[in-house]
């Protein structure tokens, strides 16, 4: 769990590694960023341990089940997470304040839709920071929200046999008291 | 204007995700939205109501103190002593905090019967409350379900002067409650009797106190309940030593571990 591998100042290095998506982009970004995709750590250790030779300055790591436009805000939002820890890198009230107020106005420029693209780049690449909390937003954004509203966001059509959801809603009325309009 | 946009919804459909996610996602709601999401498909009913879930739901939604979040936990921080406080159904109700800030408090119906109106609070934890009545009948109640269970009678009877306590035991998931039974004016210099409920087994069982005899409740300490700290119920004892019967009065702790 130690950070001994990464380096202590993100500035210092300037190892860039590129990241080519199932659309044919190219992102180059900083290793720091990269290495908080646990995926591309792994493939960029793996390559590395591989090669003797440590010239890693021209890997390229293909990512065939992430797309560019979930890639660009994921590295987005990385880059603002690794930028809001190194500035409070000893006050971790301060980073968590900092971090809310980021990723309230984050949500803004994201639709719950977009939420679900975006949960599954950040799932495939193994960042768990991001992955918290696009499940955190999901999770607030669907709170207030109808049965029928929730099975149309995740897909899902009721199997209940008639009668059965009739009665959990009866039983459970007033867990449907005060919902959102769909 | 052009129409460029897609729909999101059509989008998504090759987009489903999978179920440990959709579980991640389940677990940050609160028991309001979870209880109405039973409804979804069988899969979720069946997800929801599994141990499993719910201890994680615990262990998640505790740390999204985000203040979006209605926060399951619930302190209950009044209880009134006699029957005035009732509301327009004309049943009691009892004062609760949604949160350690005590931001949020608000009146909520007590759905058991308490006789005479009267009941004391022994303790809450993890959005679980723990009543007695009058009559040391003891109540386990989820407000955010609006569940609530008997405890079945003790085994030790009710002459005395009875101490509660109510812990969760978080190494093994479970919640006690703590029951101490003095009755100093039947058998004088005896110790107390003391037996431990456990909601995982929905049974009491007595336990022995490592200590010399003597130790009896200190007369009044009844009516508090037995605090919880660093994972210990603590309560007030005496000893009653030597000819001249002198008091030594001393802090009993019970490892709720144990």
């Amino acid at each position: 769990m130690s950070n001994q591998s990464e380096s202590p100042n993100p500035t210092s290095s300037s190892n860039k590694i590129t990241l080519k998506t199932s659309d044919n982009e190219v992102f180059e970004v900083e290793e720091a960023v990269a290495m908080k995709f646990c995926t591309v750590k792994q493939y960029f250790d793996d390559e590395n341990n591989n090669n003797v030779t440590s010239g890693t300055s021209t890997t390229l790591i293909p990512l065939p089940n992430v797309e560019s436009h979930p890639l660009a805000i994921l590295i987005t939002y990385c880059k603002k997470h690794l930028e809001i820890k190194a500035n409070n890198a000893d006050n971790k009230k301060e980073m968590e304040i900092d971090m809310e107020h980021y990723e309230r106005e984050f949500l803004k420029n994201v639709m719950p839709q977009e939420l679900t693209e975006l949960i599954l780049a950040a799932n495939y690449l193994n960042f768990k920071e991001a992955l918290d909390f696009f499940c955190r937003a999901v999770a607030s954004a669907i709170q207030n929200k109808s049965v029928e509203y929730v099975r149309k966001f995740f897909g899902l059509e009721s199997d209940f046999k008639p009668g059965e959801e009739e009665k959990l809603r009866e039983e459970f009325a007033w867990s449907f008291e005060g919902v959102d309009e769909d | 204007m052009s129409q460029t946009t897609e729909p999101p919804i059509l989008r998504r459909r090759k987009n489903d995700l999978p179920d440990d996610i959709v579980l991640n996602i389940l677990t940050r709601l609160p028991a309001k939205s979870l209880i109405r999401f039973r409804c979804v498909c069988k899969p979720w009913n069946s997800s929801i109501t599994s141990s499993y879930f719910i201890s994680t739901h615990l262990n998640n939604f505790a740390h999204d103190t985000d203040t979006d979040n209605d926060n399951g936990d619930v302190y209950i921080i009044h209880m009134p002593r006699h029957t005035r406080a009732m509301n327009s159904s004309n049943r009691p109700v009892c004062t609760v905090a949604l949160d350690r800030t005590f931001d949020r408090v608000f009146e909520i119906e007590i759905p058991f019967d308490l006789p005479s109106g009267l009941s004391k609070i022994v303790g809450s934890s993890n959005g679980l409350l723990c009543l007695a009545t009058s009559t040391n009948v003891i109540y386990l109640w989820n407000p955010s379900v609006r569940k609530f269970k008997r405890l079945p009678d003790s085994c030790l009877g009710n002459l005395g002067v009875v101490t509660l306590g109510f812990a969760y035991h978080s190494e093994n998931n479970d919640y006690k409650v703590l029951r101490v039974l003095c009755r100093p004016w039947i058998r004088p210099n005896v110790p107390d009797d003391i037996e431990v409920y456990t909601l995982s087994s929905d049974s009491w069982r007595r336990v022995g106190m490592s200590l010399r005899a003597n130790v009896t409740v200190l007369d009044n300490s009844f009516v508090l309940p037995a605090p919880l700290v660093s994972g210990a119920l603590h309560w007030i004892s005496r000893v009653v030593e030597g000819e001249e019967e002198c008091k030594v009065e001393l802090i009993v702790s019970f490892d709720v571990d144990s």
